[in-house]
């Protein structure tokens, strides 16, 4: 089995403080590799068995190559850094556009394409879908377990409200929907054989995409401003003796009859 | 006027780590200099006592009130400005700066509205390729600046770094009149054995005593005093009791890259004697620290309900030692330390690597998470036990010393029955033996037990408190470390400075007068 998993380098967006002017201060906030994408990568690792492939990719600026160290660290045999000056201010649909063509141009014969549900920068969750819109293949939301016996590949998915279990066909995109409280440190051993693997760096000329179809040029989305939203709470303390009278009020505040 | 406010009972003014209990009816809250003078002034006058506190981080009551009023210095908080000297960058900061808000200003370069002490220092700063920290590290971050100096506080860092007293650029300290001055580094040393300084209306001048302490040893066991002294090494060390320390300037170094190693053992002598060769053997190690089996085995047990330490993997069970190296060339260390910890048992498999901050952070709470577990454990035991306190060692010995102290750390707690669990800086051969109390019987015990602890230290040629201080806990340690005659000298250079002793009687020296 080869397994295809999508990781991001972030701003560890937990060492991020607010100024007084209800900016985000980003100086001095280390990049992390993005705990959605690491648990879904720890997720394949665990899964995997002898003879299977693990290849990482992302897309991001040179430096972005650390986080995909720490990826050959937790155990990952190949990565791929896709870095250009080209896709720089790539929204998601232009980002899935580069992730598409990579994996039809590098990577066609993954057997599975893993991503994590969303990255803590952005938030906006939608590159998977729309990688697995532009790749004609099903696609598999909020995993929570994925497991491959003698009847193939199966997931969990976590609907909130509801757990559904189903067969992925090969070559489907599963995001994870979880992200492990419990991040992982690999050992001394793995981080000195990490080492003897290298990263291939690939441009968007690697990719076969004009410049048109990528960065912000190949972005329909427009960042008119942004804003910080405040939001106002209007209390009142009333005293009653009386809890039955309590209760009551609380349901005519919120509407609720009794 | 200054604000001061009522203490009600259980108030936090009353206590620190060390969970030590005291009384207090009043805290003074100065916002400036002027206000601590003016502070000092009128309880000088009236010869009432006053207790210095900050963040209240420290392990030996150094804060804590013994029915005296306390002066906390909690509002005088932030850095003032950036210089630059021969030496290099350094910042001016307001007492109760936390090392972590000192380290967040560095990292995230938040010099805005910070003043120029030397032209052009602030730009230059921020423009550095790399930025610029401050190295001691003593582990609580949650301590301010001027309790570091007042306690000459160290850590695990200091293996690399020396103490705070090599990074302390200048300082001004408050005198208990009222008086204040500025004292900076190599402009005013004693000339042989006698010091004196001019500090508002006063000259103050006295005899350094002299004791003989080991450079080579950490040793926190009061101020530090030799022929030919620096007036400012008066103050670092001296946990106030000579003055109040209203401004500190301590000196910045580049950041180093570096990747942090924990290295698990089978047993606690595999770890140790690992410890040994990989500290002969590896150069440019940052710190090396160790974690015994039982404290491995107090983290796996907190692990579930500990916030800091729930976002960390799970430890193996064993013994750990735990040390960063520089990133450049970490490959070739880590082959060297690879060929030592074979030899004791354990394999670079049985080991966690982590090349981030988060890594890093994750690491160190996980060391923390031992101290921290016990400070709570010993909180808990408080209603039911009052008087009851935390008994952790604070020793150093030289390095020809370290393995006996350790075996006889060991046996006479066994011999005892007591539960502990030893961890720390043996990089400096200054472990931190933490005795698990369970009844106040085992609280008398373990006192005990401590003293020939202590004693047994100073026999080595070591420390009795290595980088603690002495606070109220420890003050008996002081004529054990350097002698009556000493102790005697240090009280007249007290007479001296604080005729009226207002300045955290019972501090350092009993509270005999």
């Amino acid at each position: 089995m080869r397994f295809l998993v999508a990781v991001k380098q972030v701003p560890d967006t937990s060492a991020m403080r607010v100024d007084a002017d209800g900016n985000l201060v980003r100086q001095g906030v280390p990049s992390i590799l993005d705990p959605y994408c690491e648990t879904a990568l720890c997720r394949i690792l665990d899964t995997r068995v002898p003879g299977d492939e693990v290849a990482v990719f992302t897309m991001g600026p040179p430096q972005a190559e650390s986080c995909l160290r720490r990826c050959l660290d937790l155990g990952a045999d190949r990565a791929f850094l896709i870095t250009d000056r080209d896709l720089g201010g790539s929204d998601t649909w232009a980002t899935a556009r580069a992730v598409s063509a990579f994996v039809e141009r590098h990577c066609p014969d993954a057997d599975l394409l893993v991503f994590g549900r969303q990255t803590i920068d952005g938030g906006t969750g939608q590159v998977p879908y729309e990688v697995a819109q532009l790749l004609d293949r099903q696609q598999f939301a909020y995993v929570t377990d994925l497991s491959i016996g003698d009847g193939g590949i199966e997931a969990t998915q976590d609907y909130g409200d509801s757990l559904r279990r189903c067969k992925v066909p090969v070559r489907s995109v599963v995001s994870f929907g979880e992200v492990d409280l419990k991040g992982r440190l690999c050992s001394i051993a793995d981080h000195i054989r990490a080492g003897e693997r290298s990263v291939v760096k690939i441009d968007r000329v690697g990719l076969g995409l004009g410049v048109y179809s990528v960065g912000l040029k190949g972005s329909t989305t427009r960042i008119e401003g942004t804003s910080v939203v405040k939001g106002e709470r209007k209390c009142r303390k009333v005293r009653i003796e009386n809890p039955d009278r309590a209760v009551e009020l609380i349901f005519d505040m919120v509407g609720v009859k009794g | 006027m200054f604000s001061r406010q009522r203490i009600q009972p259980g108030s936090p003014y009353l206590t620190d780590e060390s969970k030590l209990t005291g009384e207090s009816r009043n805290v003074a809250l100065p916002f400036s200099e002027d206000e601590v003078r003016e502070i000092m002034r009128v309880y000088n006058s009236k010869g009432n006592p006053v207790t210095v506190s900050a963040m209240r981080t420290g392990v030996c009551g150094g804060c804590v009130p013994m029915g005296n009023d306390v002066v906390s210095l909690e509002n005088m908080s932030g850095a003032v400005g950036v210089g630059r000297d021969d030496r290099s960058y350094f910042i001016r900061l307001l007492p109760c700066t936390t090392l972590e808000e000192l380290d967040r200003i560095l990292l995230e370069r938040s010099f805005d509205g910070l003043e120029d002490l030397t032209p052009g220092a602030v730009e230059s700063l921020s423009s550095e390729p790399v930025s610029y920290f401050y190295p001691v590290d003593p582990t609580e971050m949650g301590g301010s600046i001027g309790g570091n100096v007042a306690t000459n506080a160290s850590g695990p860092r200091t293996y690399r770094y020396g103490t705070t007293r090599d990074w302390v650029r200048s300082i001004r300290v408050v005198f208990a009149d009222g008086g204040v001055t500025e004292i900076r580094r190599g402009e005013c040393v004693a000339e042989g054995n006698r010091i004196g300084f001019p500090a508002g209306r006063c000259y103050y001048s006295f005899d350094v005593p002299s004791y003989h302490v080991d450079g080579r040893v950490k040793n926190a066991t009061g101020p530090r005093f030799q022929e030919g002294m620096d007036l400012i090494d008066l103050f670092i060390g001296s946990e106030g009791i000579f003055g109040i320390i209203t401004m500190v300037e301590v000196y910045l170094i580049p950041r180093v890259p570096t990747v942090s190693c924990i290295q698990f053992f089978p047993d606690d002598a595999s770890a140790l004697g690992a410890a040994k060769r990989i500290r002969s053997e590896v150069a440019g190690l940052e710190f090396l620290e160790f974690m015994d089996k039982g404290s491995i085995d107090l983290i796996r047990s907190v692990m579930d309900r500990d916030p800091l330490v729930v976002g960390s993997p799970v430890p193996p069970e064993g013994s750990a030692l735990f040390f960063d190296i520089p990133e450049e060339g970490h490959l070739d260390t880590l082959g060297t330390i690879g060929e030592i910890v074979r030899s004791y048992g354990s394999s670079l498999e049985d080991s966690w690597f982590g090349s981030t901050l988060e890594d890093f952070r994750r690491m160190r709470e996980l060391r923390h998470a031992v101290p921290k577990s016990i400070f709570e454990y010993v909180a808990s035991l408080k209603s039911a036990m009052p008087k009851i306190h935390k008994l952790g060692t604070d020793m150093a010995v030289p390095d020809g010393a370290a393995d006996e102290m350790m075996s006889f750390y060991r046996s006479r707690l066994d011999e005892a029955g007591l539960e502990y669990v030893i961890f720390g800086h043996i990089g400096n051969n200054h472990p931190h033996v933490e005795i698990i109390l369970r009844s106040m019987e085992e609280y008398e015990k373990a006192k005990a037990i401590y003293e020939e602890f202590a004693a047994k230290a100073v026999s080595l040629g070591g420390s009795c408190s290595a980088e603690h201080g002495l606070g109220r806990i420890k003050t008996r340690y002081l004529p054990l470390s350097y002698g009556e005659e000493a102790v005697a000298a240090i009280r007249t250079i007290k007479d001296v400075m604080d005729p009226k002793g207002i300045l955290n009687p019972g501090v350092i020296l009993e509270a005999v007068r």
